[in-house]
């Protein structure tokens, strides 16, 4: 933030009279301030500071490409993935695709999150349970979803179930472990004095504790959604027909690096839209978390 | 930091690059698969014959093993390879997308090697059944096409049935399991099935020779005239000796092909271990590469006949 924008109260394309402010050019249409003014310029820069390194890395890959100094098949141009993932986006396949991923996503996810809520409120809340899971949750949790890949086709086939299923180990460990530090953490002078004004067990965790673990209950929900997010190309290895981890797989056996560069791309951009999203969820859920964390 | 840069981009961009190839090869990297369609190389492995001749020229041998064509692609793509083995299909997928290989020979044709498979009991009687099902195949192999021509004769297309892409292993599992309905897949496996209870349901007889090819990387072998000869004549002694000794043959080579030689006894006569590139072979490989293309498997065209490259084995042969 500048100096100057403190002064500027109002928007500046609502300013309708041309004014001078030392250091700024006097323009007469308000619509050309907008563009050129300060805060324009600011936001300019700033997009410019975000874009130049990725573009300098694509012209320096294209150049190279072009050059036939990297081997194509190693590593296709970006000008061939790009018009690859145009193709899979104009014929429809890329929707279908994404759609089917999320699809596998969002039932490992809800499985993930009703059991790992549950079990981690049993586990936050109850000392004995806590002792009881404790060495097998924090042996399993090491294990790398795909580490399970044959265990889940020999239990459930090659079907949707154990693609789901690994989805659902990797979203399951974040949410259970966020769960049972958010019980932990919960702020201690409100669990004494509602100790002190004598309520019921049940009343202290549903209106004590557990609005208190919520801030990192729902970072444990984000981290896992992520996590299944990642988890979905390892899932997709089990003799899929569709997905975005389909694509990756179908690239590798069909010599089309192009295709597997695509999906990777998909996987993130998609990725980083699931997680700005969640974001604007936690905001709108727990408003009161930046003064939590600041208190 | 700035040294680790400059190491990380020096690897990176050797294994990118396209510069740096020695002239003249102190190495030949033949890349196998473990199956019988290939069973003459492997004569001449155990039996040493190409490290024996290729050692006067200072050459040494590197043999990899792949579980079929695609992962067999990929490491020539990444550079590891120098000649290789496979079936015709992922050649001409490779080719197509800019993999710089010839075929210098037919490896063999075995069109009862190849074949759709059912499991015991399958209420599948024929082809025509096929619709609707699951059917399990690795795709990009050579049995990807057979599937394609075997449901075409049966008025099917590939959208006609749920294909499910399954690495040749996992494949017979499925099948056996019942989690699949049908497979399309080659010998050994064929082998495996059939011992299990499956059975065949059409096999690659009047449809699709089944052909294996003998390919090579052209910078290699335009450099390494003499190595690629001595290679080619390596595969026909193999060959000869399998002729006159197929039982010793098959205790030989058991481990590599992966059958006992009771069953490689057994599956010696469904290849023709031919060599020669003739006429027929390159109008079969057209058909195959034309499939690719019109199921847009492949996105550019091969030229078959700038493909195929049989100076090598008349060089061989003249020997």
């Amino acid at each position: 933030m500048t100096a100057d924008s403190s002064a500027e109260t109002v928007p500046e394309a609502m300013v309708c009279l041309p004014a001078r402010v030392p250091g700024q050019r006097a323009v007469a249409q308000p619509f050309l301030r907008a563009l050129l003014g300060r805060r324009a310029r600011t936001r300019a820069s700033r997009l410019i500071q975000y874009l130049v390194l990725p573009l300098a890395i694509v012209t320096l890959w294209e150049t190279l490409c072009r050059a036939n100094l990297i081997r194509v098949i190693a590593l296709p141009a970006p000008s061939t993935v790009a018009v690859t993932l145009w193709g899979l986006c104009i014929t429809g396949q890329l929707p279908v695709h994404v759609g089917a991923s999320l699809l596998r996503v969002l039932e490992g996810f809800a499985a993930a999150s009703a059991l790992g809520l549950s079990l981690g409120v049993a586990v936050g809340i109850s000392t004995t349970v806590a002792r009881f899971t404790d060495l097998i949750i924090q042996i399993l949790r090491p294990i790398p979803p795909i580490a399970w890949i044959p265990l889940a086709i020999l239990w459930f086939g090659i079907g949707e179930a154990s693609k789901v299923y690994i989805i659902f180990l990797g979203a399951f460990f974040p949410i259970i472990i966020g769960v049972i530090e958010g019980i932990r953490n919960a702020d201690h002078r409100y669990v004494e004095v509602a100790r002190a004004l004598e309520i019921s067990r049940w009343k202290l965790i549903r209106r004590v504790v557990l609005p208190g673990a919520l801030p990192t209950i729902i970072t444990g929900l984000r981290i896992g959604l992520g996590n299944a997010w990642v988890c979905v190309v390892a899932a997709e290895l089990i003799a899929a027909e569709r997905g975005v981890g389909y694509i990756i797989v179908d690239g590798r056996e069909m010599s089309r690096p192009d295709l597997v560069i695509a999906g990777m791309i998909s996987i993130g951009v998609i990725g980083k839209l699931m997680d700005v999203g969640l974001r604007k969820m936690e905001r709108a859920l727990v408003p009161w978390r930046a003064q939590y964390q600041g208190g | 930091m700035k040294l680790a840069g400059a190491f990380l981009s020096t690897i990176l961009l050797t294994s990118l690059s396209t510069l740096g190839q020695p002239a003249q090869a102190t190495e030949l990297r033949i890349a196998t698969q473990p199956a019988p369609h290939y069973a003459p190389i492997f004569v001449a492995k155990q039996k040493h014959w190409l490290e024996d001749d290729l050692a006067k020229d200072g050459v040494t041998v590197k043999w990899s093993s792949f579980v079929a064509g695609p992962p067999e692609n990929e490491s020539f793509a990444a550079g590891q390879q120098d000649v290789g083995f496979m079936g015709d299909t992922p050649a001409i997928i490779a080719r197509s997308a800019g993999q710089n290989t010839r075929i210098i020979g037919i490896a063999a044709v075995g069109p009862k090697a190849l074949a759709v498979v059912v499991p015991k009991d399958s209420p599948i009687k024929s082809p025509a059944d096929l619709r609707g099902k699951r059917v399990a195949v690795t795709k990009g192999s050579y049995a990807h096409h057979l599937l394609y021509v075997v449901l075409k004769n049966a008025g099917l297309q590939l959208s006609d049935i749920k294909l499910i892409h399954l690495p040749p292993a996992d494949l017979v599992t499925a099948l056996l399991h019942g989690d699949v309905d049908a497979a399309a897949t080659w010998e050994p496996y064929l082998s495996r099935i059939e011992e299990a209870g499956g059975h065949v349901l059409v096999d690659g007889t009047g449809i699709k020779k089944g052909e294996l090819v003998i390919v090579a990387i052209d910078e290699y072998a335009k450099k390494n005239f003499h190595v690629v000869e001595k290679f080619l004549r390596a595969y026909q002694r193999g060959y000869d000796f399998i002729k006159a000794n197929p039982k010793q043959a098959g205790e030989l080579i058991a481990s590599d092909v992966k059958l006992t030689p009771e069953q490689f006894s057994k599956v010696l006569p469904k290849f023709d271990y031919v060599i020669a590139i003739r006429p027929e072979h390159v109008e079969e490989l057209k058909k195959t590469e034309e499939f690719l293309r019109s199921h847009e498997l492949t996105k550019n065209p091969v030229d078959i006949d700038a493909f195929v490259d049989a100076r090598y084995l008349k060089a061989a042969g003249r020997k």
